[in-house]
């Protein structure tokens, strides 16, 4: 082969060398020319190409760790127990938020605490060995949420400490939330300190409640929130398992008036109006899906109910993502810190609590799908042992790992 | 080949992008900026949270496609002898 019959040596070509008839009638070697797919061809694939992998690789990336944290393991959960742990421990209360308003700096240290609490209580039952460890974290979370620092906002707006006017007739509803802590505390560690202010606290809210007209009671002045009212009767429910409480017919009272009064289909009211609660306000996901959660501790077939019919109403599913629709048929609005932020009309709180509801209706597939949801827009982080969510913060933190390990009803 | 391994490249400096993101939202108070970027003080942050949100969903589901599709067609290719 002469040297004009080589390939040249810097051809344009991109095709591999391949054997074709020599000089001699032998095998000798040629270059391949690539021909380029027609512009349609390429196309076509490439959208396929794209749709498939829009449709598998992130269900997968972000679903690899759900049938884990599903099945409580604790390799996958306690790295966001630790990272709520620790948020507990370095609590700066609501300095640590910057909402903008005062109030909702307040409620969001105020919630962190008690979802850690809740949550950490949850990990303690499935997990006793690692009692010892959180034990301690609880009892700090409910030290943190009792402390005036941490009631400010419902001293500002009522003008008189919450725990030092349980004697009032003000409704100060979001101390179920309060209850609700201690009784998880109590349940870890029945001889805690807190025991007397369990029963004084939850004792002045079943009065309240019982006396109210309607058995309606504000959070703040003129403002009602069954949400709230579901944390109050987790509280009633709460203190009945752990401390032989009998509140079994208010409890009754208060899941008729949800069941009956103030359910819009799927969902529950979010804010009721009037001293009674007569006045209906939109039915959301968000307070739906907490509500679903809290009625676990009073009532957990209702609870089972109110989650079955939240997920089977308000989730829909895309490429094996999961979302809750903040606002229920009739209603409509732009969403606001209760709910977060809402984008195409789904929510990001509904979302989050949503992950309990699953849990409580037993719903693995559901779970999943939310599940994938929270890891791609939460943007969980390890650091150091911990396993943290991005943008959620130390409230997200707490609150999906509440959920997260919601045990079922 | 070369469009591919060009591909990757640029993948990984996104990965390496998004991994900073996290990393500075991680230490901010993210929750704040994705709930009011526009109050003051707080855009930078809402601006790094919509890009770290928009990474996250490129490299989740976009890119895998695109690099799929990119090599399907460079396998398709047809060959013929010169």
């Amino acid at each position: 082969m002469s040297r004009d019959d080589a390939p040249p040596s810097d051809h344009k070509f991109e095709g591999r060398l391949v054997p074709g008839p020599g000089p001699r009638g032998v095998g000798a070697i040629h270059p391949a020319r690539r021909r380029p797919l027609r512009p349609a061809s390429r196309a076509l694939i490439r959208a396929v190409a794209l749709v498939v992998g829009a449709l598998t690789v992130p269900r997968w990336v972000m679903g690899r760790r759900a049938d884990p944290v599903y099945a409580g393991d604790s390799e996958a959960v306690e790295p966001l127990a630790r990272a709520v742990a620790a948020d507990v421990r370095h609590d700066r209360g609501a300095a640590a938020f910057n909402t903008g308003d005062p109030r909702f700096d307040g409620e969001w240290a105020f919630g962190t605490q008690m979802m850690a609490a809740v949550g950490l209580a949850q990990w303690v039952r499935a997990h006793p060995a690692q009692r010892a460890e959180y034990a301690p974290v609880i009892a700090q979370a409910v030290d943190n949420l009792v402390a005036p620092r941490t009631l400010a906002f419902g001293r500002a707006a009522w003008g008189e400490d919450p725990l030092a006017s349980l004697d009032s007739a003000h409704g100060h509803a979001y101390l179920g939330y309060v209850a609700l802590a201690l009784g998880a505390l109590r349940e870890v560690d029945p001889q805690t300190r807190h025991a007397a202010l369990h029963d004084r606290l939850v004792g002045a809210l079943a009065r309240r409640l019982a006396e109210a007209p309607g058995n309606v009671i504000e959070t703040y002045p003129g403002e009602i929130y069954p949400c709230d009212l579901a944390s109050v009767v987790a509280a009633l429910g709460y203190h009945q398992r752990v401390a032989h409480g009998r509140h079994a017919a208010l409890i009754a009272t208060m899941r008729a008036r949800f069941e009956n009064d103030w359910r819009a289909g799927d969902y529950l009211r979010h804010a009721l109006g009037g001293r009674q609660g007569t006045t209906l306000g939109p039915a959301r996901g968000a307070t739906t899906a907490l509500s679903a959660w809290f009625w676990r501790f009073a009532d957990p077939a209702f609870s089972r109910r109110l989650s079955t019919r939240l997920l089977a109403g308000g989730m829909q599913s895309f490429a094996g993502f999961g979302a809750i629709v903040e606002y229920g048929p009739g209603s409509a609005g732009r969403g606001d810190i209760d709910s977060g932020p809402v984008v195409a009309g789904f929510s990001v709180s509904a979302t989050g609590f949503a992950l309990g509801a699953a849990r409580i209706a037993d719903d693995r597939v559901a779970f999943t799908a939310l599940f994938r949801t929270a890891q791609l827009f939460g943007v969980p982080f390890d650091d150091g042992g911990r396993r943290g969510y991005v943008t959620g913060g130390p409230i997200g933190n707490a609150i999906l790992f509440a959920m997260m390990n919601t045990p079922g009803a | 080949m070369k469009k591919i391994l060009i591909s990757i490249a640029w993948a990984l400096l996104l990965v390496a992008l998004h991994g900073l993101l996290g990393w500075y939202l991680g230490r901010t108070r993210a929750l704040e900026a994705l709930l009011s970027p526009w109050r003051s003080g707080l855009w930078p942050l809402g601006l790094a949270m919509a890009a770290l949100m928009g990474l996250r969903v490129w490299l989740a589901a976009v890119l895998p496609g695109l690099l799929l599709g990119r090599w399907v067609c460079a396998c398709l290719a047809r060959r013929e002898d010169s």
